[in-house]
């Protein structure tokens, strides 16, 4: 019996050994990357005191107890608190987000669908979901899906870290099916700096005097009497 | 046209219809209403409730304080770009974007009007300062400018026949430091004019430095054309506002002469309105759009547009700027966004290698909490730690720069890419050329020497024209003496068209380095005057 094949012997060999040494190469490039990942882990336990938490929790019909418990760990992660001031726990940022989320219906399918997705991902990197994450651990997931969403939508640089992020692309959102899950993160980041920003927690920790309106910060007149005999 | 979904022809023609109800438009109905005179003016855009539309009284509100002024139909605003991009920032709706502006209203100077004759570039007007002086004068009291008289005023400008109409706001501490900064250099620092009263003017209250002028002013205490013009127009009871109109079309009869407007409302059915005479005050790049469009066997080029100039020599100002972080607290989210100005670099200097020059403002605008977590970018303790030592601690310097004209920068229509009325949008083209390329890095080089003198701690960035950043778009239509080289004459009336005015910055032959919208409704408040002469005349 006679294969008419388009390659020789000699070509399919060296093809197929070619392959394996560039998945390998391809592997271990991005082990690497993703192990860089986790910049300065903080193992430091939390010193800021006790929660408000516990207070509220009335007002999450819209999420399940469980994603709300997600979603103040992964609020907590990106607004930590420490000695240097009060974090997303204690401004409630993840049960003012649940609240806003009754009047957006859009918004909630896309927090109810990132919040799984973000567990299940926590889920297969350290085998158990995102509330029961040590701190470190934490820290180490929103790096990763922080460096991800910067090294393929917004780094713009170096032809090297435009191959990366398109490599990244192909690896994570075409093949992993991680876009949606990167697309969230970002609603995420900015909700909750909206949400503890505009918090008195926050504001009291500034020193900022609190919306314009509807007294603006004109000083007022001076009231001192010894100036006014009268 | 390919768009036809219904007509509707009005009856008895009006005095006048304007199109665009900000500032040149509102000065221009308001004047004519003044005078008797019938009015219909027609705005793309909504008109906006101050307490219910400006949401600053709320904790998140730089979170989409910004979208009240987006169109329903983002169709609308379309617009192309040549190969450096446009940004094109305006605001459509009744007060234009006088609505959001910081109310900076500096005049120009005398030298600004005969550029060529002083520094042998770009061209003189055909108006000198002193013929607008007393327009200057007219809506500085309308709108109860306020500004530094005495000692305390800016050195360099022109002469005035009165004083401001309210004193100046206090100096913010960003001001003060940068202030004392400029005083080392040899610098004159002065609190600039703006458009915001400093005491109640026309009914409306007192500014109480809350610094949100850039997203509407809950309290109308800034004097944005909505709250003075446009409320003044219409209680003459001559003045019809039309909001969410978008006209389409200008038609002449056969004498030559301006016949009706052809607009859209808001629904999408399109009427035809006949008046004796029509005012474009839409702005310097949907004016010349709307003449480019409105073509006809007389003119086949657009409207006005014997000299071909029509959107050429589109001009705007140089914009550089950085942001630096102090150490001492400033508290910049009082007060208001430019509260001191320098003006020493205004003037050509033999020394340079460039003609005119520029202006530096202080600004402290975007210094809310959410605004400055989200510049800082990022997240965990490191972003926090970020956040807390810039909050409160920020300056912006701007530099503003004098663009010379050049018939390259131009806007023309684009006929593949449409508006939602199936309108070509307008193709923007806006690059700086040889004399504002010698001057950019001048600009920048002033900019990081005042920030050192004022001690800054630390620069944190700093860019250098953005073409459109600067939101002030001049000269498309530019006024002349020569019918060759201009399209409208010193009023403002058109060469080719003795009953089609143009009352907005597109007829600004240059655009010195001041902020134009005070020297557009001078411009406008002297067409209105003209306009009623003519009207007596029985000319229109």
């Amino acid at each position: 019996m006679h294969f008419d094949f388009w390659l020789t012997r000699r070509q399919a060999l060296k093809f197929t050994i070619w392959s394996f040494w560039g998945v390998l190469v391809l592997k271990s490039f991005l082990v690497k990357a993703e192990k860089k990942l986790s910049l300065e882990p903080s193992k430091k336990p939390e010193i800021w005191g006790p929660t408000t938490q516990g207070n509220l929790t009335a007002v999450n019909s819209v999420l399940t107890d469980m994603e709300v418990s997600t979603l103040r760990v992964l609020a907590d992660g990106i607004i930590p608190s420490n000695k240097e001031g009060p974090g997303a726990t204690q401004a409630a940022v993840a049960d003012r987000i649940a609240e806003s989320l009754a009047h957006n219906p859009a918004l909630r399918v896309a927090y109810q669908t990132g919040l799984s997705e973000i567990d299940q991902l926590a889920r297969s990197r350290y085998g158990f979901g995102v509330t029961s994450l040590r701190i470190d651990q934490r820290h180490q997931l929103l790096s990763f899906l922080d460096e991800l969403h910067r090294t393929m939508f917004l780094e713009t640089g170096s032809l090297v870290s435009r191959i990366r992020g398109k490599a990244y692309y192909w690896y994570y959102v075409k093949w992993g099916g991680l876009g949606s899950t990167l697309e969230f993160w970002r609603q995420l980041q900015s909700d909750v700096l909206a949400h503890f920003y505009s918090s008195p927690v926050a504001w009291a920790w500034l020193g900022y005097d609190g919306p314009p309106f509807p007294l603006g910060y004109l000083k007022p007149p001076s009231c001192n009497l010894s100036e006014n005999p009268a | 046209m390919d768009v036809m979904v219904h007509v509707h022809l009005h009856g008895d023609p009006l005095d006048v219809v304007v199109i665009g109800c900000g500032a040149g438009g509102s000065v221009v109905a308001k004047e004519l209403g003044e005078a008797g005179l019938s009015v219909i003016v027609l705005d793309a855009g909504r008109r906006f409730n101050p307490e219910r539309d400006y949401r600053s009284d709320r904790p998140d509100f730089p979170v989409g304080a910004w979208q009240v002024f987006e169109p329903e139909d983002p169709r609308r605003d379309l617009y192309t770009a040549g190969p450096q991009g446009f940004r094109y920032i305006r605001v459509k709706g009744i007060g234009g974007t006088t609505v959001v502006s910081w109310g900076v209203s500096p005049r120009l100077h005398e030298s600004d009007f005969r550029v060529r004759s002083a520094d042998g570039v770009a061209d003189d007007w055909p108006i000198t300062y002193g013929e607008l002086e007393p327009f200057y004068t007219q809506v500085e009291y309308e709108l109860g400018i306020s500004g530094s008289d005495g000692d305390e005023r800016n050195p360099f400008d022109a002469p005035r026949s009165k004083p401001f109409p309210t004193p100046p706001h206090p100096m913010t501490r960003a001001g003060e430091i940068i202030a004392r900064g400029a005083r080392k250099l040899g610098l004159h620092p002065f609190v600039p004019a703006l458009a915001i009263p400093t005491k109640s003017w026309g009914g409306r209250p007192a500014c109480v430095e809350a610094g949100v002028c850039g997203y509407g002013c809950r309290i109308s205490a800034k004097s944005s054309a909505d709250v003075t013009y446009v409320r003044k127009a219409e209680a003459t009871g001559k003045v019809t506002i039309l909001e969410s109109c978008v006209a389409r079309e200008i038609t002449i009869d056969s004498s030559n002469r301006v016949r009706s407007v052809v607009f859209f409302d808001g629904e999408g059915r399109e009427h035809e309105v006949r008046a004796r005479a029509v005012v474009l005050a839409a702005n310097a790049i949907e004016t010349p759009r709307l003449l480019l469009l409105s073509i006809s066997r007389l003119y086949p080029k657009g409207l006005a547009n014997s000299s071909g100039l029509v959107g050429k020599y589109l001009t705007e100002h140089l914009d550089a700027g950085a942001r630096a972080r102090f150490a001492l607290p400033l508290k910049n989210w009082q007060g208001v966004p430019v509260s001191a100005m320098i003006q020493d670099h205004y003037e050509t200097r033999k020394a340079n290698p460039f003609a005119r020059g520029w202006l530096l403002e202080v600004a402290t605008a975007n210094t809310w909490p959410i605004a400055v977590a989200k510049r800082v970018g990022g997240w965990g303790i490191a972003h926090k730690v970020r956040v807390k030592e810039l909050f409160g601690h920020v300056v912006e310097v701007y530099a503003q720069g004098e663009q010379l004209p050049d018939i390259r920068n131009q806007v023309s229509l684009d006929r593949t890419t449409k508006d939602h009325f199936g309108l070509p949008v307008p193709h923007i083209v806006s690059e700086p050329r040889g004399n504002d390329l010698k001057m950019l890095p001048a600009m920048m080089d002033s900019i990081r020497e005042l920030l050192e003198a004022s001690g800054a701690a630390e620069i944190l960035d700093s860019w250098s024209h953005q073409p459109g950043a600067s939101i002030h778009y001049m000269g498309t239509c530019r006024m002349g003496n020569d019918p060759r080289y201009s399209v409208t004459d010193r009023w403002g009336r058109t060469h080719d068209v003795p009953n089609l005015f143009i009352a907005d910055s597109s007829v600004f032959v240059t655009g010195g380095a001041a902020h134009p919208t005070l020297t557009l409704m001078a411009l406008a408040a002297r067409t209105a005057a003209f306009m009623i002469e003519c009207f007596r005349r029985r000319e229109l």
